[in-house]
């Protein structure tokens, strides 16, 4: 059986009352206890907060695809064709999750809050099952119910009430009272009880502790406890303060009457009002006002005695609280309180003050009657439990399941549309009929069309600087137009101006067969996949709340992370990138599903800065992964153009062994050392030529000037900025060696270059250039040009006897080869 | 050449006698004058082919007498029992006594013998005529472009043509008194006005003229010739090509007679039509003024509204101050009870004192905690007080914020119009996407929260686009039924 669980009790302003922490509490137990069945949930976008406290709840109890988010407009007070629309299609939005049963957790959200609930809105398949908390508000219209609006919005409620399928009461009387005044029928309730959260245990206080507490909350030494939990009049101040006024001297002198709640001024006025009326003193009486649960918790296990007057409850957990805690406890005959209690005697009448005060009486001076009391609580709380609450839910699920028709309705976009331009005379506005349109296209994306891979590759839309990183995005990008997973359709995007845009018009420009060509803003839905190729950093800020939003809204966020090299090493670049680039991490980190690194090396970082920084996250736990990038085989469009003096110099190279480096001027490239190392090779006399390709970056001055002034340069030493690719090729061809002296990389192109030209190689001994060369490339150590030098030498020494190790066979991957890694990764 | 070919010639293309003959009344109204002023006429006609001007003599009352050199053709005016000899032309007119003929003519003789020959034959018959009397030289009239080049040839007898003006020139210059021109043989049509087109210009002029020469006379006798001499005869290339200019003119005034109408009907149209555009820009900016003016409404209203709200916190927690004011003065009074009390007591002795500072002390902490117990909802009302104000204050810019951009965004809230324009533009496939990207850029969204109300169908999303559009049209079409 599969039941789906509407779990916005969970999301709404509810969610720190009662009815929040029962919902959320029910349904993991539910997920715990579901046997064969499958439980999925279905969660409302409108309240984006809750959404990923409630994943990671369940995380490991239900898999997160059976996490279902569904979006309805927003409006804070919609027009009725709204309110109707909304909840025709959330219930149409349920019915093709194909559920066989759909449980709501609060069927009266909604009259503040974002929820939107409705139980028969459309002709459904499925049987549908609502918690009954309580019918107070039906049963006492004059309070609850003081407004028209309210009263309809309330009696609608109710009709849907009656509709459902089965109904989960929380108590026997919640159940009888439906059964009694909806005269439902009594087969479909099930009782199914409740149970508090683990917390609630005896506080093990030593008496300075003790002291503590109470001293801050003013408490003189013992105390009566009521801990009502709202402040309707159903609680009953008004008898237990008379009640409590009546009580002899000797005891009000020893027990204070300690009443928790929270408290608005006007709430704390009225019962300060009450408390004169019955002559009772401001020593006797303490109001704390809000306590947190580890007070609370504290107060229970502390307290002589716990009294609870309500007339009416639909359950009454903080009796169950208290017991929990080891308190002993007395309360109403009426209502769902002597269930819980379980202990006649235990029990008096409301109504009467002489009662209540002659239970007090007899608690606080029968010490036999007292051990009872104690003994009750600690058997009773054996009988509650969530995983028993969650059980008795599943059985009534089970008995009402009804086998399902043979022409029973099933989705489709033209009977969704009939049915709401059936809904109402009333013509909603084009802007109700725009926002509707929005939820819609979110909910039922994944039923009419592909889930989409957004590829974002803003830096290269516009302008493509065809720096490193750039290549890699092309390359990909290109790849993954080329061949499409199956089941993805592949849409690259684009940041601007505050949102995404599909960047068609870029892509059929760039690839032939591409269907769109005009630029859009982007539509998506639960399970898309969205995927960074770049690293845009200085976009991190905005680009932040986008991401948060997708997140929230199902999509799965991933990153490719080249390195970490800004957060180890940011004297290796200029001012602002640093910040900005630590900034990136932090945000990545707090939003991403996935971090997808190019080499294990770099994800080894990840999940350590992931670990030392786990405060940063706010509570989000990234997978970190890898891959390989690829390498073109040819450059499908090499520039050309050899300088005049090309001949000269490549002869050059070829009359002795020439040593290649190829990479921007940066500090952390190592040139400073290699030229070092070379220099007093040279002195000693060794014939080899060092040649330099690459332009100059940043914060190299130094080491520029001294290459531009080199006594070598020309002869032994050249230096070549901004050449073709064509001369690239035949210095690839006349050189010796590749040294690639860096000190810090995300993957390793350059090694890969090399192989490609069959071209040995010495490289600095660094984690990721071992995962890319493993064994076909010479390893060197240390950070000065002697080391660097010896190595040169050894090398040398191995070149002339031919036994250094070669690149021919270092494997390495096509740019096709890489993008089915990186598909493995996301899928 | 030879004489069977001429006549074959003359057949073919002289035309018949009938005509021939039809054709020559016209000189009648010369010959009767001549008649009343001579008893006895005798006429000489040089070069009389087949005597049809002989003939026409006769029944006028003449006593002509015809020459040629053709056998044959005298042959036939034998049989016609009419006056003729064979002979050369000037041979015989110089033969003549003076002043002996009233008439001399030649009809196609001018033509064909050269120049000298000619001027010897004015002179001559200016000698034979008796006072008054006629010179008749008919020839074709070159001035007849199809004849002057064409037909004039078909004859190879023929020397050249003789312009009109040569001819006239050399009977006065001979020493004739005066001359006529008379152009003949135009079509009828054409001289009756009828339409000339371009052939007629070229092939529509008289094609032959004859000069008729007067010798001087006495004064009543050249009276009797004025009414003739004074009419004009025949259709000249001037005239025709004028009328045929006119013809066209008046066609082209016709043309723009009717070309300035339709224009003026042009105008009048493109007024109308700018009319209603300028009418059509009026009632939308109306329209959007009046829905500014209902938003600007709405927002007043949600303004009031929540200016009432606030006023009624305020009195709320007016009251509220106003108990706890009364309270504190309840305390205070206490207070000053006690010290009154301690006064007392302070006039004792140690135990007293000691007494005395413990119940100070006691009061102390009394005074410390209850007045702070009692402020604390004085502060808690004060910061709600603050609360309330600062909500307000946010609410009431949100709503200012998006009053307004929801009035820039209003030429985008028109989805019928923009959907209209939408199809019609889609047609430029390259203006059509300037237009949308122009668009999204230029709706800045810049910090406002993702699906805010004020989106439209232009930066819409695909798929929300097509649901939004279906639901429209759906909602139309129920609505239309």
């Amino acid at each position: 059986m599969r039941i789906v669980i509407d779990l916005q009790g969970a999301q709404s302003e509810s969610r720190y009352r009662g009815i929040g922490r029962y919902s959320l509490s029910l349904a993991l137990a539910m997920a715990r206890n579901s046997g064969d069945h499958e439980i999925w949930l279905a969660l409302n976008s409108r309240m984006p907060e809750s959404i990923t406290d409630i994943i990671t709840a369940f995380s490991g109890l239900i898999p997160e695809n059976r996490i279902r988010i569904f979006d309805v407009p927003n409006d804070v007070s919609p027009s009725p064709w709204m309110a109707r629309a909304s909840e025709v299609v959330r219930e149409t939005f349920l019915s093709t999750l194909e559920p066989d049963v759909v449980v709501i957790s609060s069927l009266f959200e909604g009259y503040w809050a974002n929820a939107v609930t409705s139980v028969g809105a459309i002709p459904t398949k499925h049987q549908t099952a609502v918690i009954l908390y309580d019918l107070i508000p039906f049963l006492n219209k004059e309070v609850y119910l003081p407004t028209l609006d309210l009263q309809d919005y309330y009696y609608r409620k109710i009709d849907w009430l009656k509709k459902a399928d089965t109904l989960l009461a929380i108590s026997d009387s919640s159940r009888q009272e439906a059964v009694t005044y909806l005269e439902i029928d009594r087969v479909k309730i099930a009782n199914i009880s409740a149970a508090i959260g683990d917390q609630f245990v005896r506080d093990k206080l030593d008496s300075s502790k003790c002291l503590a507490i109470l001293d801050r909350l003013e408490i003189k030494n013992e105390f009566i406890l009521y801990a009502p939990g709202g402040f309707d009049p159903r609680k009953n101040f008004d008898r237990l303060m008379e009640a409590y006024s009546t009580l002899p001297a000797s005891l009000k002198d020893k027990y204070q009457l300690v009443i928790v709640s929270k408290l608005h001024p006007q709430q704390r006025m009225e019962l300060l009002d009450l408390a004169k009326k019955y002559g009772v003193k401001s020593t006797e009486l303490v109001l704390t006002g809000y306590v947190n649960d580890c007070d609370l918790i504290s107060l229970y296990s502390l307290t002589k005695l716990f009294v609870f007057p309500s007339t009416h409850e639909g359950f009454g957990l903080p009796l169950l609280e208290a017991m929990a805690c080891g308190a002993a406890v007395i309360g109403s005959n009426c209502s769902s309180i002597p269930e819980v209690i379980g202990f006649a005697d235990a029990l008096f009448d409301p109504f009467s003050t002489q009662s209540i005060r002659a239970k007090i009486v007899e608690a606080l001076e029968d010490d036999v009657f007292y051990a009872q009391l104690i003994a009750n609580a600690a058997e009773q709380l054996t009988k509650f439990s969530w995983d028993d609450s969650a059980k008795k839910a599943i059985a009534a699920l089970e008995r009402g399941a009804r086998p399902v028709p043979a022409d029973a309705p099933c989705y489709s976009r033209d009977k969704l549309q009939q049915c709401l331009v059936g809904l109402s005379e009333n013509q909603p506005s084009d802007n109700e009929l725009f926002e509707m349109a929005k939820s819609i296209a979110f909910n039922f994306a994944n039923i009419d069309e592909e889930r989409q891979l957004l590829l974002d590759v803003s830096s290269i839309v516009h302008s493509d600087a065809k720096s490193g990183i750039q290549r890699v995005v092309r390359s990909l990008l290109h790849e993954f137009l080329s061949a499409q997973p199956a089941g993805l359709n592949v849409r690259p995007v684009y940041y601007a101006d505050g949102r995404y845009y599909y960047a068609n018009s870029f892509a059929s420009r760039i690839h032939a067969q591409f269907p769109e060509s005009i630029d859009t803003v982007i539509d998506y839905a639960q399970d898309d996949i969205y995927l960074s190729l770049d690293l845009n950093m200085h976009l991190a800020s905005q680009l932040y709340p986008l991401h948060h939003q997708m997140r929230h809204m199902g999509v799965q966020i991933n990153y490719i992370v080249y390195d970490l090299l800004l957060f180890h090493r940011p004297d290796w670049w200029l001012s602002p990138n640093a910040e900005l680039f630590n900034d990136w991490l932090h945000k990545i980190s707090m939003v991403a599903s996935n971090l997808i690194c190019i080499s294990g090396a770099v994800a080894g970082e990840m999940e350590q800065w992931l670990s030392s920084n786990a405060d940063k996250c706010a509570g989000n736990k990234p997978a970190v992964k890898s891959f390989h990038l690829g390498a073109d085989i040819n450059n499908s469009l090499p520039s050309l153009g050899l300088p005049a003096d090309s001949q000269e110099l490549l002869s050059n190279l070829s009359d002795r062994p020439s040593f290649l480096m190829v990479s921007t001027i940066e500090p952390r490239k190592g040139h400073a050392q290699t030229l070092a190392a070379f220099e007093a090779l040279w002195d000693e006399g060794h014939q080899i030529n060092l040649v330099i390709v690459g332009k100059r970056g940043w914060l190299v001055d130094e080491l520029v000037a001294r290459l531009d002034a080199h006594p070598a340069k020309g002869h032994t030493l050249f230096w070549l900025e901004g050449i073709s690719d064509e001369y690239l090729e035949k210095i690839y061809s006349a050189a010796t060696c590749l040294i690639a002296a860096s000190e810090g990389e995300g993957f390793g192109l350059p090694l890969i270059e090399a192989a490609q030209h069959h071209l040995p190689m010495i490289v600095r001994d660094l984690p990721v250039f071992r995962e890319i060369a493993g064994e076909h490339a010479f390893y060197f150590e240390g950070m000065s040009g002697t080391d660097l030098a010896r190595s040169i030498k050894t090398w040398l020494q191995l070149f002339e006897r031919g036994e250094h190790p070669e690149s021919l066979t270092m494997p390495w991957l096509t740019w096709e080869q890489s993008a089915k890694q990186l598909q493995a990764v996301l899928i | 050449m030879s004489i069977p070919y001429y006549r074959a010639f003359e057949d073919r293309y002289r035309g018949s006698r009938e005509l021939i003959h039809e054709r020559q009344q016209i000189y009648v109204p010369f010959l009767e004058p001549i008649m009343r002023l001579y008893p006895e006429c005798r006429a000489l006609d040089l070069g009389c082919g087949r005597g049809e001007w002989l003939e026409i003599l006769l029944k006028t009352g003449f006593k002509p007498l015809g020459v040629d050199l053709d056998s044959g053709m005298l042959d036939a005016c034998h049989a016609l029992g009419l006056p003729v000899e064979k002979g050369d032309a000037l041979e015989m007119l110089k033969s003549i006594p003076d002043e002996s003929l009233t008439v001399v003519s030649g009809f196609h003789i001018a033509e064909h013998i050269p120049f000298e020959d000619l001027k010897v034959l004015v002179t001559e018959a200016l000698r034979v005529l008796k006072p008054a009397g006629l010179l008749i030289l008919e020839t074709p009239n070159a001035e007849n472009l199809v004849v002057g080049t064409q037909t004039f040839y078909l004859d190879p007898t023929h020397e050249h043509p003789i312009p009109h003006l040569l001819l006239s020139f050399l009977t006065e210059y001979s020493g004739f008194f005066r001359s006529k021109l008379l152009r003949l043989q135009e079509s009828t049509v054409l001289a009756d006005g009828g339409a000339v087109d371009l052939m007629s210009v070229l092939h529509g002029v008289s094609p032959d003229y004859a000069i008729i020469a007067q010798k001087q006379g006495s004064s009543e006798q050249m009276e009797k010739f004025d009414a003739v001499f004074s009419q004009d005869y025949g259709l000249s290339l001037e005239t025709l090509a004028r009328r045929y200019d006119a013809q066209l003119s008046h066609w082209m005034e016709q043309n723009e007679a009717v070309t300035v109408e339709l224009r003026e009907q042009l105008n009048h149209v493109q007024e109308g039509q700018q009319k209603l555009m300028a009418r059509l820009d009026e009632s939308l900016k109306n329209e959007h003024h009046m829905r500014s003016q209902a938003d600007a409404n709405k927002a007043q209203i949600a303004v009031d509204r929540y200016d009432e709200q606030f006023v009624h916190w305020m009195g709320q927690s007016d009251a509220v101050t106003v108990e706890l004011r009364e309270q504190l003065n309840h305390v205070q009074g206490g207070l000053q009870e006690l010290k009154a009390r301690l006064n007392e007591s302070l006039e004792n002795e140690y135990h007293w004192r000691s007494q005395a500072n413990a119940n100070e002390a006691q009061i102390a902490a009394l005074v410390n905690s209850a007045s702070w117990r009692i402020t604390q909802p004085l502060r808690t009302s004060k910061s709600l007080f603050r609360w309330v104000i600062g909500q307000s204050k946010r609410v009431f810019k949100r709503v200012i914020y998006s009053m307004l951009s929801r009035s820039i965004r209003f030429v985008l809230s028109r989805p019928g119009l923009q959907l209209r324009i939408r199809n019609r533009i889609k047609s430029y496939p390259q203006l059509f996407g300037f237009l949308k990207q122009f668009a999204m850029r230029h709706v800045d969204t810049q910090g406002a929260p993702l699906g805010a109300s004020e989106d439209r169908v232009l930066i819409a999303s695909p798929r929300v686009t097509r649901i939004y559009c279906e639901l429209k049209l759906a909602f139309e079409r129920k609505e239309n039924r």
